[in-house]
């Protein structure tokens, strides 16, 4: 770039068996072609992973390629068929994060296609030459830990979540669901460790990655020592000492996260509107969708109908009158990011979030993702100050709206069970409202054994638990679900809904037919018996 | 200036006062608002740290107290309105009608046989039936029937009659009404006493759900001969005798989270005892008890503490506890916490050492009387540390659990105390 010219750089993910070899043929044969890619070789182009497209794009990349065998070629037998799934989906994520998925290319270069190799750099090179830089800010250095503070940083924790009053009765332990399944965790030892003045195993401690923030412990502890809040301090501190989670997906979640918190791109978000919804711009209720729009991208293979969930939403609160303003420019609440160590980020996008709807002249906002209503309650009224607006949960709304005769709900025989989420529940005290949206919309409820406050979760938190445990957790719950002769499983929740279908895609140990049932979200429920 | 106390509350406390303000020459009027004083005492099998009979130290206090001739026991009867200052109260009481002439009715018990109406017993703490026409316990004071109305097929619909016909003594009277009696007093002595909080509120116990789950008072109650179970400690699942039992301490109590930080002095010992207890009917029971923190602190507590340990076989454990249950057997399974690690074992039967709280009566009293609570909703006093028992209307005393969590020793010595206080300011008044 020294005369000033645009030069892009790129990453080019080649895999071993072909793609390299083709690089390497294009060498040896003095093919002239542009200098702007660093090669990292991979051994098969199904192991690039989404996230990686994103954290080089995140990194500072121009332009991302990703190469391997042609189709019948893989040497893995079917690596690239996974990579040419994998990489629709993130092109369709950087379509909607704004980035466009100009910036990256997938292409089969064979071994002995070596002019192929020095063509697709050239064009793939002007190609982001004409797109020009990339538009994401450059990334923050990471944030670096001071040992010399942690111990004043943790007493400030523990002295914001009661942590010192908690008398070692153990009773958080007795209702852990993972301490169930891990006997070297329990949430009191935690607290104990720090609170006894031993902080220098921030650094170190995976337990509070192990936590799954369910706030069982919570709402048990008789002293109301705010366990998860602890945890989420100290994944604060612990983040800047490199103790960090390991995340599903690989990261890929808040690497879209923090694109939307740093960036100002466009979104293309809105693609789920299907013509017969009535939307606004501005208007007296809001509806904020959440990140459903890049979960339905991402876990397009599975069919689990997300985008049915803000389409439902959208039509009971049309059958009822009500045009919700759905924006474009909405943001992630930062949920994730807030529970994965990155504070930061959350209070860019509660800024973004909280200055739109307020633009849209909103006195309501209606959720259909509890994590967001969550965070917009406790987490962003905490750093702001009471919001004038009013927040429901879409299950409240229909349950209002039931009740003030403006939704008429036709009359069924279903058996359902609800599966009171975490944040839905225990961390915002909502039980009834969705029974009571059930029970209109003609539905038996039957419960679980483990209800309302002792739900229990669906053993994955911000994409930075999901190991051995949430799976055990997960066939617990579904068995329990099982158990009560329902004909379907009904979340208030997208998580639980993505994390309970997973078990039901996948092996376990114990027979799929203890705990195979369909799982469907509320709103698709209620809007399937709307008149 | 009256030379005369109205003690509310005929529990130990209330008896005790009463005694010793009628032995000082004083006219007392003991108002209770069921069919026989004794209060929770009455319930209970054995008292610590001792393992004395309960009743039977008990129910020749409640005689003395019925028969001295300076007292005046109205029971099934409630204040209901107070005027004026110390030395000159004007109190309204409402005698509610018990449909039965207390001076004709001998507790004979032949109506008993005729009643056809079951009701669950309060007394027994729901574990046993009683008639509509009952006498709470068999040591009652004073010994007559008394008829719920809410269940009486006369009353309710106006066929059976039976009671009637089965007196000979020609004693029941269903045109009874509730009546208003009036009384001036110089001072007043209030001794409401405690309930057992209901534990079904807090699912982690699983009382209410898990049927072999009960409340240490409902265990009180099945240990006791002359109990709904003749002694027999019975699980409700198959009334199979238990072997393994499970103590868990604080259930409620020390938990801000449902409204009670206090402790309630009591569970330690108690759980203790019910332990002891349990090995003394059977060789072969095996108990453990689950403790935040063992507070026996009285004299000859922690004794009674080790003698549990080394001669009842009496395991504790430092954890709080919750219960699942084991579906195939109802075996109760309780979950508890060693050094940070989640255990479990599988016990026979759950007791649950329940909090004890205010009663719910009591905050409409001490809106009656003026009188101010605490902030956990007990009687509050005038000086916590150098006036326990005065209040902050003068003239008004406070003695037993009502004032405050205390055990049996301790709220007999209220008991004396607010009775001597009365004295006192009736002596300086000049009465």
């Amino acid at each position: 770039m020294s005369d000033g010219k645009f030069d892009p750089s790129i990453v080019a993910f080649c895999c071993n068996w072909c793609s390299y070899a083709g690089a390497d043929l294009a060498g040896v044969s003095r093919m002239q072609y542009p200098t702007n890619a660093r090669i990292i070789r991979v051994m098969c182009s199904g192991r690039v992973e989404p996230y990686f497209v994103l954290r080089a794009l995140e990194l500072g990349a121009d332009g991302v390629l990703v190469a391997g065998c042609h189709i019948g070629d893989c040497h893995y037998i079917s690596g690239n068929v996974e990579a040419e799934k994998r990489m629709a989906a993130t092109k369709e994520v950087l379509d909607k994060l704004g980035i466009g998925q100009k910036r990256m290319k997938l292409e089969w270069i064979s071994a002995s296609e070596g002019q192929k190799f020095a063509t697709t750099m050239k064009e793939f090179t002007e190609q982001i030459r004409s797109l020009g830089p990339n538009p994401l800010p450059k990334a923050a250095k990471a944030r670096k830990g001071n040992p010399a503070n942690i111990k004043q940083k943790m007493d400030r924790i523990i002295e914001d979540t009661g942590a010192f009053d908690c008398v070692e009765c153990g009773k958080c332990t007795t209702v852990c669901p993972v301490a169930k399944y891990n006997p070297n965790f329990a949430p009191r030892t935690v607290v104990l460790k720090a609170s006894e003045g031993i902080v220098e195993n921030v650094a170190s401690n995976r337990d509070v990655w192990t936590c799954v923030t369910c706030e069982m412990c919570n709402s048990m502890c008789p002293y109301k020592v705010d366990y998860s809040g602890f945890i989420r301090g100290m994944r604060n501190e612990a983040v800047e000492f490199d103790n960090v989670p390991v995340c599903s997906q690989g990261g890929l979640m808040q690497s879209i996260m923090r694109i939307q918190a740093h960036g100002s791109l466009k979104q293309n978000r809105l693609d789920w509107v299907t013509k017969d919804l009535k939307i606004a711009d501005k208007g007296e209720v809001f509806f904020f969708t959440g990140c459903v729009p890049y979960y339905d991208s991402i876990f397009k293979e599975r069919n689990l109908g997300l985008s049915d969930i803000p389409r439902a939403a959208v039509k009971i609160m049309n059958r009822a009158g009500i045009t919700p303003v759905v924006s474009n420019d909405e943001v992630c609440c930062g949920h994730d990011l807030n529970w994965t160590g990155d504070e930061a980020s959350l209070q860019k996008l509660m800024k973004k979030n909280v200055d739109l709807i307020k633009a849209s002249g909103a006195k309501k906002v209606v959720f259909s993702c509890p994590e967001c209503m969550r965070t917009f309650n406790l987490d962003y009224q905490d750093l702001m100050g009471d919001f004038e607006f009013e927040m429901v949960h879409i299950s409240e709304l229909v349950d209002d709206l039931v009740k003030e005769g403006k939704l008429k709900l036709k009359k069924g025989s279903k058996k359902v069970t609800f599966q009171d989420s975490c944040r839905l529940g225990r961390h915002l005290g909502i039980y009834d409202p969705p029974r009571e949206a059930l029970k209109a919309a003609g539905a038996q409820v039957l419960e679980m054994d483990n209800t309302r406050d002792k739900a229990l979760c669906c053993g994955v938190s911000a994409w930075a638990t999901c190991d051995e445990i949430s799976r055990k957790l997960q066939v617990d719950r579904l068995r329990e679900a099982k158990k009560t002769g329902a004909d379907c499983l009904v979340t208030g929740c997208y998580k639980c809904l993505i994390h309970l279908s997973c078990t039901l895609e996948n092996k376990t140990q114990v027979p799929k037919e203890q705990i195979d049932m369909p799982i469907k979200d509320l709103s698709v429920v209620i809007a399937d018996a709307l008149e | 200036m009256e030379k005369s106390v109205m003690v509310i509350g005929g529990g130990i406390a209330g008896i005790q006062a009463s005694l010793d303000l009628a032995d000082k020459g004083m006219i007392v009027h003991l108002v209770e608002k069921t069919p026989s004083i004794g209060g929770r005492m009455a319930q209970l099998d054995k008292t610590f740290p001792t393992n004395d009979c309960s009743i039977c130290i008990l129910a020749p206090k409640m005689a003395d107290c019925f028969s001295h001739p300076n007292t005046n026991v109205i029971t099934y009867a409630e204040v209901v309105g107070v005027e004026g200052k110390a030395g000159g109260f004007k109190v309204k009481v409402l005698k509610k009608a018990r449909y039965v002439d207390e001076a004709k009715c001998t507790g004979c018990g032949e109506c008993l046989e005729k009643c056809p109406a079951k009701v669950p017993s309060e007394f027994e703490m729901g574990l046993a039936k009683r008639k509509a026409i009952y006498m709470p316990m068999m040591q009652a004071v004073p010994r007559v029937m008394t008829i719920d109305k809410e269940h009486c097929l006369t009353l309710t619909k106006g066929k059976c009659g039976n009671c009637k016909k089965a007196c000979k003594r020609e004693a029941i009277d269903y045109e009874m009404k509730d009546q208003i009696l009036e009384f001036e007093v110089g001072s007043i002595i209030v001794a409401t006493g405690y309930d057992v909080w209901d534990p079904s509120s807090s699912t982690e116990y699983g009382y209410g759900k898990y049927p072999n789950v009960f409340t240490a008072m409902e265990y009180e109650r099945m240990i006791n001969a002359a109990g709904p179970t003749h002694g027999h400690i019975e699980r409700r699942s198959d009334k199979e005798r238990p072997v393994k039992m499970a103590f868990i301490q604080c259930v409620g109590s020390r938990n801000p989270q449902v409204g009670h930080p206090y402790c309630c002095a009591v569970c330690c010992m108690h759980c203790t005892k019910e332990a002891m207890l349990a090995r003394e009917h059977h060789d072969d029971m095996a108990s453990t008890i689950f403790y935040k923190d063992l507070r026996a602190c009285a004299k000859g507590f922690w004794e009674y503490v080790e003698r549990a340990k080394r001669d009842y076989g009496v395991r504790y454990i430092n954890s709080d506890a919750t219960v699942q249950e084991n579906p195939d057997t109802h075996n109760p399974i309780v979950v508890y916490d060693v050094g940070g690690r989640q255990q479990s074992e599988e016990f026979d039967m759950v007791v649950l050492a329940t909090t004890l709280v205010p009663r719910k009566e009591t905050a409409d009293l001490a809106k009656i009387l003026g009188l101010k609570l605490d902030e956990f909703g007990f009687l509050e006093s005038a000086d916590r540390i150098l006036g326990p028992g005065t209040t902050n209307v003068p003239g008004i005393y406070i003695a037993g659990y009502a004032a405050g969590p205390a055990d049996i020793p301790e709220s007999v010595a209220q008991g004396s105390s607010a009775a001597a206080k009365a004295v006192e300011m009736l002596a300086q008044a000049g009465a």
